[in-house]
């Protein structure tokens, strides 16, 4: 059994042989790996703030069935994922993967997709945050929520989750282990309040199952499909604990773990958490037609002041979500750019001396996310009538993003093993043995059925902002990358001395 | 009926959940470091 140091130091040989030095801080344990992936999860964000969608399109069912199903295959996908950053296990993650099993285009194209989710990602969960905290704001200060005060507020909040990212991964770790606590403790009191002290009592069981009922205009099959969104929104961004894998000790199991279990975890909480809000709807249709209907839900089974506590406690948890979701994003970013992958790569790779951050990535992080819902603001005050919802459209395009992103790699993997290019000994501690092929493949289905799903109207303005962004990076591509991007694979050619001289500089700076 | 379908798949998730993290942790006392070799497609520093 090695100690700390001696773990830490086979962690540093083993990052130095994929070319790279030990720039960010590795202080994460296993627990903080996890907290990081379950925190932007964050079945607080997701489940509760597409609630209203889910109800919409499939009824109380979507809850029980919905949930339960798409739980099912996201195991499948993170169980793909982490078998990957156990036998890679670098920052770039996906990218990286794609571009060691297959060549460094299909890895740049690979980084640009899950670059675009995250900025969905982040962009969501902190309009999410906005969401519940504008209108609870509202009421202490006594001013109207409208969406110019939710996209302020949506601002402050990114700018708090700028400034504590940049400060230090210890503070974030910190607060990612807390916020980990945290999400249990809120679900289970929201649970406990739901079951003693809901007015008029809950609802049987059967509630919970029930399918066939659906308040959109679609047939209930589509619909239900449709609804879906709001589980599989909810179980993305657990690809942090493999961004976040060169900052961990013992990475090529903890990671992994942190990837399988987040899902794991969350699947169970938030499936306990859904039956109680759903089973305590005593008016699925005025929920439906409000503007927040888990806010509906609450206030009218819990009311008044107990209700609003909930609330809040539900928004904070938006909160330690968004600041993890930053923390990810960023050093996917930070990742990408070491290998030149992104227009002024050299700011976003450089890491703050005295903070050991990638304090510009984290920046642009926290703009691009501002840029993505000023862009729908505005679309919506040129075209008020554009029938679809922020919240929507975000999720799905970070859903795509991110879910296309993951598929590449399960697939290259699977082409490379087929090849006899990836074989047995390349996999890291954490493998599937002979379950990884079936696994995999299950994995990729899924994947491209929830990739179509997710973009069909009403959330055809995600597949349009999608397919705009896809433009924009074959012209990126053509016009200069093609030629000039060398990959991960160009780390490798920096000699073992390069990569040492590198990290003595950062230990002197620490010193 | 929908209640019974709907637990037999919370059961059937939970059931395969366990049994695939079951499967990695076995792999994961029993892998041994001198058969591994890190996947690089430039096999420059093994």
């Amino acid at each position: 059994m090695k100690n700390k140091d001696q773990q830490m130091l086979e962690d540093r040989k083993q990052l130095n042989r994929y070319g790279y030095a030990q720039e960010l801080l590795r202080d994460m344990g296993g627990f903080s790996n996890f907290a990081i992936s379950f925190s932007i999860i964050s079945i607080l964000t997701g489940a509760v703030s597409l609630y209203g969608h889910g109800l919409t399109y499939g009824g109380p069912g979507m809850m029980g069935f919905g949930w339960t199903i798409v739980a099912f295959f996201v195991l499948l996908v993170a169980a793909s994922l982490a078998e990957l950053a156990s036998a890679i296990p670098t920052a770039g993650a996906l990218y990286h993967w794609a571009a060691t099993l297959k060549g460094r285009r299909i890895g740049w194209y690979t980084a640009w997709i899950n670059l675009i989710g995250q900025i969905g990602i982040v962009a969501g969960i902190d309009y999410s945050c906005a969401l519940f905290a504008d209108p609870l704001l509202a009421t202490v200060f006594g001013y109207t929520s409208t969406d110019t005060t939710i996209l302020i507020v949506f601002g402050v909040i990114l700018l708090l989750h700028g400034i504590l990212n940049h400060v230090g991964i210890k503070i974030v770790a910190k607060l990612n282990d807390f916020s980990a606590w945290y999400h249990m403790l809120v679900v289970a009191i929201l649970v406990v309040s739901l079951a003693f002290f809901t007015k008029n009592g809950l609802q049987p069981i059967d509630y919970l199952f029930q399918v066939g009922q659906t308040f959109s205009d679609k047939p209930y099959f589509l619909a239900f499909l449709i609804g879906l969104l709001q589980a599989q929104w909810t179980f993305t961004g657990y690809d942090a604990s493999a961004h976040t894998i060169e900052e961990t000790v013992h990475p090529r199991v903890r990671a992994p773990w942190g990837i399988y279990n987040s899902v794991a975890f969350s699947f169970v909480f938030g499936f306990i958490m859904l039956a109680f809000v759903t089973l305590s709807i005593h008016d699925a249709a005025g929920a439906v037609n409000s503007d927040n209907a888990f806010i509906y839900v609450i206030s009218q089974a819990l009311g008044g002041t107990f209700g609003s506590i909930v609330l809040w406690l539900v928004t904070f948890a938006m909160f330690f979500c968004g600041l993890s979701s930053i923390t990810s994003f960023s050093r996917m970013m930070y990742a990408f750019s070491r290998d030149k992958g992104m227009p002024f790569s050299r700011h976003w790779a450089e890491i703050s001396r005295k903070f050991r951050t990638p304090a510009k990535a984290i920046w642009l992080a926290v703009i691009l996310s501002f840029a993505l819902a000023l862009i729908d603001y505005l679309t919506k005050i040129l075209n008020p009538n554009a029938g679809y919802s922020t919240i929507a459209f975000l999720t799905g395009v970070s859903v795509v993003g991110l879910y296309v992103a993951y598929g590449i790699p399960i697939y290259l993997k699977l082409e490379a093993e087929a090849k006899g290019i990836f074989l047995r000994k390349h996999y890291g501690p954490w493998s599937l043995g002979k379950w990884s092929k079936p696994i995999n493949i299950l994995s990729i289905i899924w994947i491209l059925f929830i990739s179509i799903m997710m973009v069909i109207p009403p959330n055809q303005m995600a597949a349009y902002a999608l397919g705009g962004m896809f433009i924009i990076l074959i012209i990126m591509d053509l016009s200069y990358y093609k030629k000039h991007f060398k990959g991960p694979q160009a780390a490798l050619e920096k000699s073992i001395e390069e990569i040492q001289r590198l990290e003595e500089e950062f230990e002197h700076e620490k010193e | 009926m929908e209640v019974f379908i709907g637990f037999a798949l919370v059961v059937i998730t939970l059931c395969v959940g366990t049994a695939i993290g079951l499967n990695a942790n076995k792999n994961v006392r029993t892998f041994k470091e001198e058969e591994h070799e890190i996947f690089v497609d430039k096999d420059v520093r093994n």
